[in-house]
């Protein structure tokens, strides 16, 4: 009873503050940039194929290859799977932090008990970070459908495409790519609100609020350029993307990714946040 | 009925003594007063008293369940602690109204009620960050009362108040004690506190070292 009414308090106040809808607002600006750059480029395509009727490359204007998570050339594409860690953290990543500091914490936990509390707390946070980081994409994805025809990819323009043989749900990508893309969107949606979590975990050890929203985008551009001695590492012969940063792109962007890499990510980034909250939930509230 | 025992209470913090053997009975209808310099150990002693801490030796029992054994928190305690603490987004009432919602014990009007008994307007739409300290006080102490506890425990209510204020914060203490709340209050004033109380509890250095009933 008490945690039901915990949750309805924490996504109110995770989904109805000025923060989310700023980073919603940021999100979809970004995600503009990009299908401005591929109105342009359709634009393009489309004089070529009026000038020539019998222009061979028709296959490769889709809405699957246009919208921002089909392309990895435009700026908004690039600049949106580079911040997104930062995206998902600003709409309520940094609510402990703030409720840790001014004793808020220790008020309402006296009210719905420390479990109750953390763990709303926590399905909160998730739910901001995974929306923050889905729904720009959904809204680029929708106005992109306005302009774009939702063909099916061929498989012929496959360097076009960026979604080559070895890719993640390759077979789905050229066979029934809306439900790829709500796949995709599905793996966004859980890294996205996990990435989100890393913030409420870093505020248990850290006080200041800028720290703990920027800390996660550090934290994967760290992993980002780490992952780069595991490749040139001579006792690595097959090579997966395992960076967030790109195998969160729906398309390749340099190393295909697997189910079990999104899993392990998923696992790990699951158990550090999680546990670290059973961490400061063992400890006294002062 | 409500009864706090608190029993051979001792607090170590990073090998520093905060609260040594401290053993107390409190009842229900009277109002505790608890006195001391600065880091005497009365703010530690609320805490303990509220669940927020647990002993490092001693228990301390409401109605004779252990806290942080038999139960987490007390079952019907309001709070003010140190300074109050709201988010400052919200106004004094939706703040109010996130808290009592977790529970939903007492209504809305319930909740404007404790905002008016404060001397606060709870149509006032401003947001708790543009609150003076005074009217963040008030509306800890609002909190606190707002649905009738068992326990009340306010530390330093009089702060930051005005002597209207202060004659607020007594008429209500007296109120929560005809209720038949058990009280408990910490204050730098003496006089306030020996005014106020039925019991006291002089603190020093984390130990009650007098006891006494004011006359």
């Amino acid at each position: 009873m008490i945690l039901k009414e915990m949750l309805k308090l924490e996504f109110r106040k995770a989904l109805r503050n000025k923060s989310f809808y700023i980073s919603l607002i940021i999100g979809c600006i970004i995600t503009m940039f990009s299908l401005v750059y591929n109105i342009e480029i359709y634009q393009n395509e489309i004089m070529m194929i009026q000038g020539d009727r019998l222009n061979p490359m028709y296959g490769v204007l889709s809405l699957f290859n246009r919208w921002i998570g089909g392309e990895p050339f435009s700026f908004g594409s690039s600049a949106y799977f580079f911040v997104f860690p930062l995206l998902v953290a600003i709409p309520y990543g940094w609510s402990y932090c703030e409720e840790k500091q001014s004793g808020y914490t220790r008020l309402v936990t006296v009210y719905s008990g420390k479990k109750a509390y953390f763990l709303a707390k926590y399905a909160a946070v998730f739910l901001s970070g995974a929306l923050a980081m889905v729904l720009p994409l959904v809204f680029n994805f929708l106005v992109s459908a306005l302009f774009f025809p939702a063909v099916t990819p061929s498989p012929l323009y496959c360097t076009s495409n960026g979604v080559f043989y070895g890719s993640l749900m390759s077979m789905l990508y050229y066979s029934a790519p809306f439900l790829y893309v709500f796949f995709y969107l599905c793996i966004d949606f859980v890294f996205g609100g996990l990435i989100a979590c890393l913030s409420y975990s870093v505020s248990c050890i850290v006080k200041y609020k800028v720290i703990v929203v920027i800390l996660p985008l550090f934290l994967l551009l760290a992993f980002h350029y780490l992952r780069q001695f595991i490749y040139t590492s001579p006792e690595v012969h097959h090579y997966k993307e395992i960076s967030p940063l790109f195998f969160l792109r729906p398309v390749q962007i340099v190393y295909h990714t697997s189910w079990t890499v999104i899993l392990i990510g998923a696992a790990i980034l699951f158990f550090i946040t999680f546990l670290s909250i059973i961490w400061e939930y063992r400890h006294e509230i002062y | 009925m409500v009864e706090i025992e608190v029993n051979h209470v001792t607090k170590r913090i990073h090998k520093n003594t905060v609260l040594q053997d401290i053993s107390a009975k409190m009842h229900e209808g009277r109002i505790y007063g608890l006195q001391g310099i600065n880091g005497s150990g009365k703010t530690m002693l609320m805490r303990v008293i509220i669940g927020l801490i647990r002993p490092t030796e001693g228990t301390v029992s409401i109605n004779g369940d252990v806290l942080g054994k038999d139960i987490e928190f007390p079952e019907s305690i309001g709070f003010l602690l140190e300074n109050p603490t709201f988010l400052g987004r919200y106004s004094g009432l939706e703040n109010l109204k996130m808290l009592a919602g977790i529970k939903k014990r007492i209504s809305e009007d319930k909740i404007r009620e404790s905002i008016r008994a404060v001397g606060l307007d709870p149509e006032d739409r401003k947001k708790y960050r543009k609150y003076s300290l005074g009217m963040k006080q008030r509306l800890g102490i609002a909190a606190a009362i707002m649905e009738e506890p068992d326990i009340v425990v306010l530390d330093e209510p009089t702060n930051a108040l005005d002597e209207s204020g202060i004659g607020l914060v007594k008429e209500i203490l007296f109120q929560q004690k005809e209720r038949g709340a058990l009280v408990i209050v910490s204050c730098h004033d003496i006089s306030i506190l020996k005014e106020i109380s039925d019991e006291i509890f002089k603190l020093e250095e984390g130990r009650v070292i007098d006891h006494f009933c004011p006359e």
